[in-house]
């Protein structure tokens, strides 16, 4: 009974937290920390950093890594699968009610208007993106000369984007051997 | 197939949600299962609404396509990856932190995830700003843009407020 007292504790906490965080994972990630080093004292500081550090290195959403990790550390694998529930409850019900909205604004005017602003928004939002993670991730000419190929190689090649991925991390470990040899 | 798909972009989004955006372009645009003024529309959509920019991207594109059982699918599936590494990792955390080699090879994949978002800006921008074969220039489009990337790298104005500014900014100009 305990247990099932500590999991709703934890879906409501990450409920909450996907309600209303605003702005995507990095946004989150105060508020998580905050919600389970100091007002619940489930984890210390020092986990909690190196779960933050794991959660934006391994692939996938940095908030759902959070969250999954976080809850198996509380309550293991159901914890885990009850926190990442909890974070994507508030995005289905807000988003389906939104997409629904939205196929049938598609031919107002007025929203037509407001759309063409927002698309150039968006540009503008990935293009700071694209700078923030240019600047951390390309650094040295080994660096340089990876974020070349793959430019080259999706620009002439249309190659499948994760192949690229994994062609960047095979490459940086085949340099470092070589290297060493 | 949306199950296989946004297992796929769970899989190998390293860096979050932006990363994701040069993953479903490529699936969603090239492939052209949704226009590009569709997938910037969803961008905005997913970025203005709370919640990890990831899924609800990921519950967007699942909706439009097959409802809610689909928004379902779509979701859990682009969760799935992050669930099964994260607590493989999570039980492991002491020795992936001293692992060297691990290291190594993020050094490699934090530039290609810059490389693909790079392809992703340019294919985008391309496509909002000119028509098929250069004949029409979208001026005001592109002001806008210029005006956003001003705004946000002077006042670190929040990607949300931006969204906000350009909704205003295209009804009165457009």
């Amino acid at each position: 009974l305990k247990k099932t007292k500590l999991l709703i504790q934890i879906y409501v906490i990450f409920f909450k937290i996907g309600a209303f965080t605003f702005g995507g994972g990095y946004a989150m990630i105060p508020f998580i920390k905050r919600e389970f080093t100091e007002v619940r004292k489930h984890i210390t500081e020092e986990e909690m950093t190196d779960i933050i550090v794991i959660s934006q290195s391994m692939p996938g959403a940095v908030s759902i890594n959070a969250a999954t990790a976080i809850g198996f550390r509380i309550a293991g694998v159901k914890g885990a699968i009850i926190s990442t529930i909890g974070i994507v409850t508030p995005s289905l019900l807000i988003i389906i009610i939104i997409a629904s909205f939205f196929i049938n604004i598609q031919n107002n005017e007025f929203a037509t208007r407001a759309l063409y602003g927002i698309r150039s928004g968006i540009i503008a939002i990935i293009f700071m993106a694209f700078i923030d993670i240019f600047k951390k991730g390309v650094k040295n000419k080994l660096q340089y000369f990876i974020f070349s190929i793959v430019v080259i190689a999706s620009l002439v090649l249309n190659i499948f984007p994760p192949y690229l991925i994994i062609f960047g991390g095979i490459f940086s470990i085949l340099a470092k051997k070589i290297k060493e040899v | 197939m949306l199950f296989s798909m946004f297992f796929r972009i769970g899989l190998f989004s390293f860096g979050g949600g932006y990363t994701m955006i040069s993953l479903l372009q490529f699936e969603m645009v090239e492939a052209q299962i949704m226009s590009t003024q569709q997938f910037l529309d969803m961008v905005a959509i997913s970025q203005i609404t709370p919640g990890p920019l990831a899924i609800n991207m990921a519950t967007f594109v699942g909706f439009y396509h097959q409802g809610i059982l689909g928004a379902l699918v779509a979701t859990f599936a682009v969760s799935l990856p992050s669930l099964i590494i994260m607590i493989t990792v999570t039980s492991f955390i002491v020795k992936i932190k001293g692992n060297k080699n691990i290291e190594i090879i993020f050094l490699g994949l934090r530039p290609a995830v810059a490389g693909l978002m790079f392809m992703a800006l340019i294919t985008l921008a391309h496509q909002n700003f000119f028509a098929h074969d250069f004949h029409y220039i979208n001026y005001k489009g592109f002001f806008l843009t210029l005006a956003s990337i001003l705004i946000m790298y002077k006042y670190k104005l929040s990607p949300f407020y931006i969204i906000i500014l350009c909704f205003l900014g295209g009804v009165i100009i457009f």
